[in-house]
């Protein structure tokens, strides 16, 4: 009965990862930098999207009703609202006077006096906040909200939001083109640095093939280095773009109060997640590269 | 039995290594192949283990037409080959048992067997006493018998020796061929030795298949243990 040893394939590959230190250890830094280069511009666009967000340029219209309008008429008007197209009804939300009012008393509560003022009155209306589909039929929203009798104000913020969204796409598309040059970078490290590690095992590889061995126990040990190169290159380059973010946040945080930083703790499983499956596929690509001649005889 | 059908090989730059040769090795017989430089000798024993295409004709190893092989099938194939070079290719940073061991390793056989064989195996060439030893604190004799060893520990039924005793002193030449010749008897492998050492072929009275110019040039002394 056949038995391979997974043990002895990792054992290779370490092994094989120690001797060839001098091409891996460098191999596994610039993969770290790819990886932190796009962690960084991925982090960025997801900033811009959190600062959106915080700022209500989140993809919603926010309808102001008139004071004088009764609950039924107030219901009516959320009913029409929710029958048109592009509004994502689920997250349809009536904020009535009272809670308005109630939110900007726990807003303001460090000036716990100002509200005094209003002696029981309450200067805020009923509203709907309205989130839409697409960007496309927001024009069309806004007219057809603006027929609706009974809104008296219509909130939207199509300019600075179009404009933010656009920034966004730029992010985007930096950051596609990043990760496409990187990978190619990256595959291009692994392939050299297997190849290398191939010529410095090539006797070995040369008896192997005499005595029957496979192309795949040949390849193995070394697609598992480039495994291992990817994995490990991906979890220090998590941990490199921790301190990295953790370090610009406070910096941002003391100097430029107006900007909201996104936690890390939101994103970090995406980044560990995106760097690992980044990482082991430039790895994966790269040594399969490296071993096609010897996966094919 | 090992059959060459009218084997030509012609290599891209036009040299014609074989040409139509015809040859029949039975089970069990003991075979030299002689030749001088460029005769073709080297080009037959690279056909046999498939290392290079034939041009034309067929060569056909346990009924096994070698140019129907697909390429994976290749390293199976050569698992029923046992390989001795004239440079020993060893393994330098493993011990003389793990050479031995490895040849099991690569075609994944279990433990349990693997260190029955290659105490057997060791045994056969008397080096059971350097099982530990690294390769390069032997002697160069002592190697090929290393190599012997680890070519005959997988039990192929076909043992090629090219130059084996290329590197090694006569009276250590003797003991190579004392070996593959118990090993020939007394396991009842085929085996092939590619030499051009003829003080050595005259002495021991087995077929000899000399090759000249891609073609052979006389077969004698043929049959089975002379």
């Amino acid at each position: 009965m056949k038995s391979y040893r997974p043990a002895y394939f990792i054992g290779e590959a370490l092994k094989g990862l120690w001797r060839n230190k001098r091409y891996s250890i460098p191999t596994i830094l610039v993969l770290l930098g790819c990886l932190v280069l796009v962690g960084s511009s991925y982090l960025i666009y997801e900033n811009v999207d959190y600062n959106m967000n915080s700022l209500g340029l989140a993809k919603e219209i926010v309808v102001f009703i008139d004071s004088e309008a009764t609950d039924e008429e107030v219901s009516a008007i959320g009913e029409r609202i929710a029958a048109l197209d592009n509004v994502d009804v689920a997250n349809l939300v009536y904020i009535s006077k009272e809670e308005a009012l109630a939110e900007e008393a726990d807003k303001y509560a460090e000036y716990g006096d100002l509200l005094e003022v209003l002696e029981g009155d309450n200067p805020l209306r009923d509203s709907y906040v309205i989130p839409y589909l697409t960007n496309e039929g927001v024009s069309t929203l806004v007219y057809q909200l603006n027929q609706i009798e009974g809104i008296v104000k219509i909130n939207n913020r199509l300019d600075l939001a179009g404009n933010i969204e656009n920034l966004k796409s730029g992010i985007l598309f930096v950051l596609i083109v990043y990760m496409v040059i990187l990978v190619f970078v990256c595959v291009f490290f692994i392939v050299n640095t297997i190849g290398l590690a191939v010529m410095a095992r090539a006797d070995e590889i040369v008896i192997m093939r005499y005595i029957g061995a496979t192309g795949w126990f040949i390849a193995l040990p070394f697609i598992i280095e480039g495994i291992i190169i990817g994995v490990v290159s991906s979890i220090l380059a998590y941990f490199a773009q921790s301190f990295i973010y953790n370090y610009i946040v406070v910096a941002i945080g003391g100097n430029f109060s107006i900007i909201n930083t996104c936690p890390y703790e939101l994103v970090q499983n995406e980044i560990l997640l995106g760097f690992l499956a980044a990482g082991l596929f430039c790895g994966v690509v790269g040594s399969f590269l490296s071993m096609k001649k010897y996966l094919k005889a | 039995m090992i059959e060459f059908k009218n084997v030509t090989k012609v290599y891209p730059n036009g040299t014609i290594a074989l040409d139509g040769i015809d040859l029949t090795i039975e089970d069990g017989e003991f075979v030299f192949i002689v030749g001088g430089n460029g005769s073709g000798k080297t080009t037959l024993t690279r056909l046999l283990i498939k290392e290079e295409e034939i041009t034309s004709g067929e060569i056909i190893v346990n009924e096994q037409k070698l140019s129907k092989l697909k390429h994976w099938q290749v390293p199976y194939y050569r698992r029923g080959l046992g390989m001795v070079f004239q440079d020993f290719k060893l393994l330098e940073q493993k011990t003389v048992s793990e050479n031995v061991a490895f040849a099991m390793d690569v075609i994944g056989k279990p433990k349990k067997s693997k260190d029955l064989n290659v105490k057997t195996a060791l045994e056969l060439v008397r080096l059971l006493d350097k099982a530990h030893c690294k390769t390069h604190e032997i002697s160069g004799g002592e190697r090929q018998k290393l190599a012997i060893a680890r070519a005959f520990v997988n039990e192929p039924k076909v043992i090629i020796a090219d130059e084996p005793t290329g590197n090694i002193d006569p009276e250590m030449s003797r003991g190579i061929m004392e070996l593959l010749i118990k090993i020939n008897k007394q396991f009842d492998r085929t085996v092939i030795v590619i030499t051009h050492e003829e003080q050595l072929v005259n002495f021991y009275k087995k077929r000899v298949i000399r090759i000249n110019n891609g073609k052979i040039e006389s077969d004698e002394g043929g049959g089975k243990s002379l």
